[in-house]
């Protein structure tokens, strides 16, 4: 099993789900409660009272400290204990961890790994999440399989053929071959599949109101290990890009996962689809989330019965791998060597 | 590694045309390596940062050759 990349950004949350209360969730294997204080800055500390462990995200939010629900231990936004119950001494060791932690295109990022290597230029963008002129929708969804595994799925999009057919998948996708390219400077994997010729699948059908054939191109950006973009482009077949550039008659999809593992067998699929078009229609909103729920739990369900499988073999049970592999080899190339490991 | 096996058909000594970058996502990076599903056929093929190429029909393999760099040809 992939070991956990530590010194690395992790989404934990979208920044709506912070108001002024406590949010739990486990980011590679460590418990950590969020907030946001008074002032809007986003806090993420140590998810356990130094006292008797108890998960403080199940605790009270008073001002911007927390008091420990269970003997009154209360934490300040930067993890130190500023009062104890019934004595005025507050132990030296009394303060918990505090994440550096950034909000950013709507997303809030989390760094479990060494403090000091914390950098928030390296935190990955998604604009397009926090951009007035796309409407987005968005959801997440707790998968009960390692995260090796959704990387596994989102790389190679031919499933989409088997497992979403009727939503996201035609013939096409598993049909067209593919370029994959590693950029190693920036630790990025690309795999682009461009259809020059395919059916309009409902997604795109019924939120474009395309009635006939497209042309339809899926551009992956992996910046592993947590964030993943699509950027998915249809438009009736023939119609192109201009030649300077600009692209009015196509329509723009920007589909945006963000993979965090949680522990070694499950993991928080959060996952956004944001559009250029149709932007102000309720009712395409409404369907693309539906709808890409749908396809999200296909991958769940598939995924939860997939690490059940696996993790019943042998550690190093035999593969195959084929062409359509080649952007998830990719990957787990990277993901191996931000881990240490040998590739 | 590829063995030389493997390579002696594959191996290509000039880009063929249809390695251009493709329209509107070309690669910031200097250190980029590129495996390309060759149309029409089972085979991919690489092409490493520095020009060396080859084609292989195992992308296991394919990145091996790739990523070994300088080592390849």
């Amino acid at each position: 099993m992939s070991a956990f990349v530590r010194n690395q950004w992790y989404v934990a949350a979208y920044g709506t789900e912070l108001g002024h209360g406590l949010l739990g969730r486990t980011i590679c294997g460590e418990p950590i409660v969020l907030y946001r204080t008074g002032y809007g800055q986003v806090t993420a500390l140590a998810d356990r009272c130094v006292h008797r462990r108890f998960p403080l995200s199940e605790s009270k939010l008073v001002g911007d400290t927390i008091v420990c629900g269970y003997h009154g231990f209360t934490y300040g936004p930067d993890g130190h204990c500023v009062a104890v119950p019934g004595q005025q001494r507050i132990p030296r060791t009394a303060r918990v961890a505090a994440y550096p932690a950034v909000e950013q295109d709507s997303l809030v990022w989390v760094w479990v790994g060494d403090p000091g290597r914390a950098d928030v230029s390296l935190v990955p963008r998604a604009p397009w999440l926090a951009d007035p002129g796309y409407t987005t929708v968005r959801g997440m969804e707790p998968l009960a399989a390692r995260y090796s595994l959704l990387v596994d799925n989102l790389m190679d999009l031919s499933h989409e053929t088997y497992l979403h057919g009727g939503y996201i998948g035609t013939p096409e996708v598993a049909d067209t071959p593919i370029r994959t390219q590693i950029d190693e400077d920036n630790s990025v994997v690309h795999v682009s599949r461009h259809m020059d010729d395919a059916q309009c699948p409902p997604f795109y059908a019924k939120s474009t109101g395309i009635t006939g054939r497209i042309v339809r191109w899926q551009d992956i950006e992996y910046h592993p290990p947590c964030l993943y973009l699509l950027h998915s482009r249809v438009a009736p077949t023939g119609v192109l890009p201009r030649p300077d550039g600009t692209d009015p008659d196509g329509f723009h999809v920007e589909v945006v996962y963000a993979i965090t593992p949680s522990t070694p067998d499950s993991t928080y699929d959060f996952w956004a689809v944001a559009r250029d078009f149709a932007r102000d229609d309720e009712g395409v909103s409404q369907y693309l989330a539906d709808s890409n729920r749908t396809v999200v739990l296909q991958d769940v369900d598939a995924l939860n019965l997939l690490e059940q499988v696996i993790a019943a073999e042998p550690e190093g049970t035999q593969e195959l791998s084929i062409n359509i592999d080649t952007g998830g080899l990719a990957a787990r190339r990277m993901l191996a060597r931000m881990a240490g490991e040998t590739p | 590694m590829i063995g030389p096996a493997v390579l002696a058909a594959g191996m290509i000594t000039s880009p063929p045309p249809e390695l251009v970058p493709l329209p509107g996502r070309e690669l910031a990076g200097l250190k980029v390596y590129c495996v390309d599903w060759v149309p029409g056929t089972d085979r991919l093929r690489g092409t490493c940062h520095c020009g060396a190429q080859a084609e292989a029909s195992d992308p296991a393999r394919m990145w091996e050759w790739l990523l070994a760099h300088p080592a390849h040809p």
